[in-house]
């Protein structure tokens, strides 16, 4: 075969705009209009890949979305994309492709040989031969089988172009603008709905411009035509083209995608590349056609067999000739009218090869074409391009051939009829049902808000369509019907059924005998209809197949259910803008920027971004915090604490609402006065802990720790919603409205002094857990004596506008104190050195008893959590307590370490750190029956890098454990 | 309306959440609608735009006021009682973005699938969502003319959010 | 999926966080009986078909809703509003 350019002129082609383009790096012409797939046939190169497995030449096959073989890369760098359909590319000036699954090259393959191997590499190969020699041989191999069995490479560069999402809501979405489409939409845009017609193509009109008949009296083009200019007169009609819904989810919710700019050698600047729409339609009219079926016989994936319709389309609409002698092979009408459409369109049809002996005799009407009816195609020879097919009587009862005959061809067009494209019915749900008339699976009844109709319900006839308009000669009704493999004399030649995953006749055969017999099993052990292509062109041919095997028919053999995405989609696509610094939202404090100019390493607590440590003249991240844990012990520092969480709580109810939530007792909070709590889950392990601050008799501030702030407003709203709707609270998120900063040290109380003039800080003023008003120049501040570090400490909140302002005038009030800002590092080791609980302890497995808090849960009262706290599991002796260690060798001691005793592992280090107050390395445990193995040495390991370490258990309040140092 | 997209940050001195109890809503509604000079605080999903303030119900018996003046937390507390409502002064927490112009629906519709037409979300409308992970409230002032308000610790990711999304319409920062 | 709240109207799913069966009862707060709390917290059914559950609107109004919906296909056959507002919006 070699194609070529017709005398016709192709109706999708502008003959003024030549274009130039590149397939594996060498240069061809094409023009404005074309698809790779057509300007490549009119270069007269057919094979654009080989196949999957086997490595063969393949030729492209159809003229859309289902082909199975013309597979490309294209593009290049950050934008090249696999995979391609070439049929789908449209060309551009400038556009570089390439093919795929060669190696070296297009021509030569090496790995081809796999087709020598091929009685090997059968249905289920990789299963038996690698899952039952263990993984290891599997490992071992999987490199080069990854090689040599691939599709297309990604690139490994960033893609330079802008991906979009967006959210369309319409009355009526009607996917699909060929006939049907068209017509669906003019009925319902006088309506004054909101009516979206979307077509994956560049031009609607779908099937219509290889119709012949008349609508209205028009001709097929200019009624299109009309059509476009109707519709585009409504205000409510929004028509999208090169948009492919790829799938159909809950609630008449779809997702499609639209290539804004692929047919572009750029997008322009800000534009993207494509978009992803989700569409939310109150209905969906699924006008999604059909496509066309092939017929299986030997050496039916020779390159130089194709679908009819699709050459018929090359003719049509790019003016491109297919090759130049053609042989049809059909098993219906409409065979014939693409013969003879070929034939007026320039291109050289000899033969038509028709399955059925008896043939309406009103087709055969050209005496140029040599009609050979009762005959099928038995076998396609010619390697890489198609040479020669041999042809036999055939007795469809007995499936036996007669004598075969060679003809010299060198294209075979195949048209077994059409298969409607179900794909989106089939993803709502709705089981797929049989339609004996046109043998094919058509759309059960809607289980959601959809219609299909057309082609799709088995509508291919414009009369059908077009109920109320007067259609004149109608192209023919093709009626398929199920051909199952056709019988060769030459039995070593593949049936293709699934071209992308090649997969054969013999592999279901295999299948078939192995057992492997439900369609579901046979779908998964033969990967058939699971390539890119979803088995558009294999489905039906093989579930025919399957159930010759079984002796059962096509519905009782049944159909998988389709899943989304029709076509493939793009991951980018489907990323839209949240990449790079979109990637994710982040959270930060007011005094971020003060941070960042003053050496932090930021790191990302949850989604807040807060200081690890400020590095001073080359410091280590140790150094940086062992000097400002060192600082807040001798003098004082100050930390940011905005990201911890904080909520609103407020009502009559609000005290008891809170004694019911925290273990310990908070009903007669005191105003004025914070109180540490612990709340539980309702079964009865550790759920957070914070400080509650009562600012009135019906209000309280309630922090909590920075990861759990969002699950305990959510649990708080549940209680007060659903189970105790009579309290009289509210709960609110105010963490963003306070900026808080604590002030630690021995000097924390003289540098507040000299900045906050209207506290009283003695501690009658403001005494240990104390909550006061105050003012720094002006700004009110909330400055609460809570300390997590051990030391005197203050927490001082503020507006948040405020907060960098209230934070400059502290530290600028600390100078005569060395105050220094410290990060989470030194908050760290501070909390771990005075063993209070944080994160690394709430893993939500620990009870408050496992944490040394057992003694503050009150006996007096219920709350949440206080009956299942008591079950079996949770009192249990073994359980695991948190118990200090030191390290004997003066090694650091690493977070996640088992701890061992003798060889028994008995728990975990929960956190770690270097004590300076100690001068000691030191970590937090959990270990089981922990009060009792004080003083015994254990073994620290971390089998990772396998470290060991020798420490000793030790009470976990390694300073000042009475207290004292609150006070100084 | 400019074909073009308009972005500015008004700033709004207070922000105050009211949350009654079903008991005392109507309590509640009297004495606002007193204190705004309303004869009807606005239906669920609506707000009105009185005397300098922002009124938005957010849901039965929740009020959100967002106002150029100061200080209107101290004004609201004075005449609400504790046994009313709950006054939650969160005039520091949200930062607002107006946002108008032709593509303005088409731009928010990027992050929000809540359908905006004016069919369905009228002007004068108020809702509560969110946006590339970030919670919003959006109130429509008229046809592709919006405020809508962040988290404030989340402002400089949404107002990323918001430029990168206008860039599009030809949207550039001066 | 999309939850249609009383208050905001259709929204997606991704806007709401799932709560738990809505049928399954809390015992009364005083109650110390182990078991009844080992229900309550533990025991629940798996229904194919019909389930009575909460859902919070938590990207929205942060109300929460009683919602029935089909767990095979998804349906939601009626979604009211629970808590103390629920009479309150009968009215």
């Amino acid at each position: 075969m070699s194609g070529s350019r017709l005398k016709h002129h192709g109706q999708f082609i502008n003959y003024d705009k030549p274009i130039k383009f590149t397939f594996d790096g060498k240069e061809y012409h094409g023009f404005l209009g074309d698809t790779l797939a057509s300007a490549m046939i009119a270069n007269g190169k057919i094979i654009l890949a080989r196949s999957f497995k086997y490595h063969r030449p393949r030729g492209i096959f159809s003229a859309g979305p289902e082909e199975p073989n013309a597979l490309v890369s294209v593009r290049s760098d950050g934008r090249l994309e696999p995979n391609s359909p070439a049929t789908t590319i449209e060309l551009y000036d400038g556009l570089d492709a390439y093919s795929q699954n060669a190696w070296p090259s297009l021509s030569f393959d090496i790995m081809s040989i796999n087709q020598v191997f091929s009685p090997l590499l059968v249905a289920g190969f990789y299963y038996k031969t690698f899952m039952g020699t263990g993984q290891k041989f599997w490992h071992f191999c999987e490199h080069f089988i990854r090689r040599a069995a691939g599709m297309g490479k990604a690139g490994l560069e960033a893609d330079p172009d802008r991906y979009e999402k967006s959210n369309i809501f319409s009355d009526v979405l009607i996917i699909g603008g060929g006939p049907a489409g068209l017509s669906a939409a003019l009925q319902a845009a006088s309506n004054g709905e909101t009516i979206t017609l979307v077509d994956e193509n560049k031009h609607f009109g779908g099937s219509l411009y290889e119709e012949q008949g008349t609508i209205d009296g028009k001709n097929s083009s200019s009624w299109i035509e009309d059509t476009l200019k109707v519709l585009s007169e409504y205000d409510n009609v929004t028509m999208m083209t090169r948009t492919t819904v790829y799938g159909y989810f809950d609630d008449n919710t779809l997702g499609a995608v639209e290539r804004v700019a692929d047919h572009k050698e750029q997008p322009r600047k800000n534009e993207p590349r494509q978009r992803h729409l989700k569409i939310f339609a109150k209905h969906v009219i699924i006008a999604t056609g059909s496509l066309e079926r092939p017929i299986v016989f030997a050496g039916n994936d020779t390159p130089g067999v194709m679908l009819a319709n699709a050459a018929l389309r090359y003719a049509n609409r790019y003016g491109v000739c297919v090759g130049d002698n053609v042989a049809i092979f059909t098993n219906n009408d409409d065979g014939y009218n693409t013969a003879h459409q070929l034939r007026n369109l320039g291109v050289n049809v000899t033969t038509v090869i028709d399955v059925r002996k008896k043939v309406d005799q009103t087709l055969i009407t050209d005496n140029n074409i040599k009609y050979i009816t009762g005959n099928v195609v038995t076998s396609a020879r010619g390697g890489k391009a198609l040479s020669v097919i041999k042809i036999a009587p055939y007795d469809m009862p007995t499936k036996t051939i007669g004598k075969e005959k060679k003809i010299k061809i060198d294209t075979l067009l195949i048209s077994g009829g059409y298969t409607p494209t179900i794909n989106l019915c089939s993803q709502t749900g709705t089981p797929a049902v049989f339609d004996n008339e046109i043998q094919s699976f058509i759309p059960g009844p809607p289980t959601r808000k959809w219609e299909a109709c057309g082609a799709v319900v088995g509508n291919f006839t414009l009369e059908e369509i077009f109920i109320d308009n007067k259609i004149k000669n109608g192209n023919k009704k093709a009626i398929p019907f199920a051909l199952t493999d056709i019988p060769s004399s030459n039995n070593s030649a593949k049936k293709f059924i699934d071209f992308q995953h090649d997969v054969s006749v013999t592999d279901l055969k295999i299948a078939y005998t192995e057992g492997f017999r439900s369609v579901e099993h046979l779908k998964r052990y033969t990967t058939l209809g699971m390539a890119a292509d979803q088995g558009k062109t294999s489905n039906m041919n093989a579930l025919a197949i399957m159930a010759e095997l079984r002796g059962v028919t096509i519905p009782e053999a049944g159909t998988t259910r389709f899943r989304a995405p029709y076509k493939p989609v793009a991951l980018g696509t489907l990323a839209g803008r949240s990449v790079g610094n979109n990637y994710r939202v982040i959270r930060r404090t007011p005094m971020h920027d003060w941070h960042l100019a003053h050496g932090a390493d930021m790191i990302e607590a949850g989604i807040w971004y807060r200081p690890q440590v400020y590095k001073k003249n080359g410091e280590t991240i140790t150094d940086a915090y062992i000097r400002e844990a060192t600082a807040v012990r001798n003098s004082v520092g100050i930390v940011d604490v905005t990201s911890l969480g904080k909520i609103d709580v407020q009502g009559p109810d609000a005290a008891e609402f809170l004694n019911r939530i925290y273990a310990n007792a908070f009903l007669k909070v005191p105003i004025g006065k914070a109180r540490y709590g612990v709340m539980l889950r309702e079964d009865g392990c550790m759920f957070d802990d914070g400080t509650s601050w009562r600012l009135s008799e019906t209000q309280f501030l309630m922090t909590t720790t920075t990861a759990n702030a969002a699950n305990v407003l959510s649990e708080m709203e549940r209680l007060l919603t659903l189970i105790w709707p009579k309290l009289k609270v509210h709960v609110s998120s105010i963490s963003d409205q306070w900026a808080g900063m604590a002030v630690a040290g021995p000097n924390s109380r003289n540098t507040l002094e000299k900045v906050i003039k209207d506290i009283d800080f003695s501690e009658e003023g403001l005494p240990f857990m104390g909550v006061t008003d105050g003012t720094i120049n002006a700004i009110p501040v909330k400055v609460s004596r809570l300390s997590f570090s051990g030391e005197r400490a203050y927490e001082v909140f503020t507006a948040t506008h405020h907060g960098i302002t209230i934070w400059k005038n502290i530290i600028q009030a600390g100078a005569d104190f060395n105050i220094t800002p410290y990060g989470t590092e030194a908050l760290g080791t501070l909390r771990i050195e005075k063993g209070h609980i944080s994160g690394p302890e709430l893993d939500g497995r620990t009870t408050m008893s496992d944490v040394g808090l057992g003694k503050m849960a009150s006996s007096k009262k219920r709350y949440v959590g206080s009956v299942l706290k008591e079950r079996i599991g949770l009192t249990d002796k073994m359980r695991k307590t948190m118990v200090g260690l030191i390290s004997h060798d003066y090694q650091p001691l690493k977070a996640g370490s088992l701890v061992l005793e003798g060889s028994k592992n008995i728990g975990h280090l929960t956190s770690t750190t270097y004590s300076p107050a100690l001068n000691k390395y030191i970590a937090l445990a959990l270990i089981q029956d922990g009060n009792t193995k004080i003083g015994n040495t254990v073994t620290a390991v971390f089998p990772l890098k396998n470290e060991k370490s020798s420490a000793l258990v030790v009470d976990p309040h390694f300073y000042d454990k009475e207290g004292k140092r609150l006070y100084v | 309306m400019s074909d073009k997209i308009l972005i500015n940050e008004p700033h709004f001195n207070s922000m105050v959440l009211i949350k009654s109890w079903p008991d005392s809503s109507e309590i509640m509604n009297k004495i606002l609608e007193k204190y705004l000079s309303l004869s009807q605080l606005p239906k669920v999903g609506e707000f009105i735009f009185q005397d300098n303030i922002y009124c938005a119900t957010l849901s039965p018996g929740h009020i959100m006021l967002f106002s150029f003046r100061e200080n209107l937390c101290p004004e609201i507390t004075k005449i609400i009682l504790p046994e009313i409502a709950a006054i939650i002064d969160v005039s520091h927490s949200r930062r607002g973005l107006r946002i108008q112009g032709k593509s303005s629906t088409n731009l928010l519709n990027k992050g929000i699938a809540i359908n905006l037409s004016e069919d369905n979300f009228p002007e004068l409308g108020v809702l509560q969502s969110s946006i590339h992970s970030i919670g919003i409230i959006l109130l429509k002032l008229e046809p592709n003319n919006y405020l809508i308000f962040s988290y404030r610790s989340f402002f400089d990711s949404f107002y990323a959010w918001v430029i990168d999304s206008a860039k599009e319409y030809g949207y550039a920062l001066s | 999926m999309i939850i249609k709240c009383p208050h905001c109207g259709p929204r997606e799913a991704s806007e709401y966080t799932y709560v738990g069966d809505a049928k399954v009862i809390r015992p009364d707060h005083e109650d110390n009986d182990k078991d009844k709390w080992n229900d309550y917290v533990f025991m629940r059914c798996n229904p194919r078909g019909k389930h009575s559950e909460y859902w919070q609107h938590t990207s929205g109004c942060r109300a929460f809703l009683n919602v029935i919906r089909d767990t095979v296909s998804h349906k939601i056959s009626n979604v009211i509003l629970a808590g103390p507002w629920k009479i309150e919006a009968k009215k």
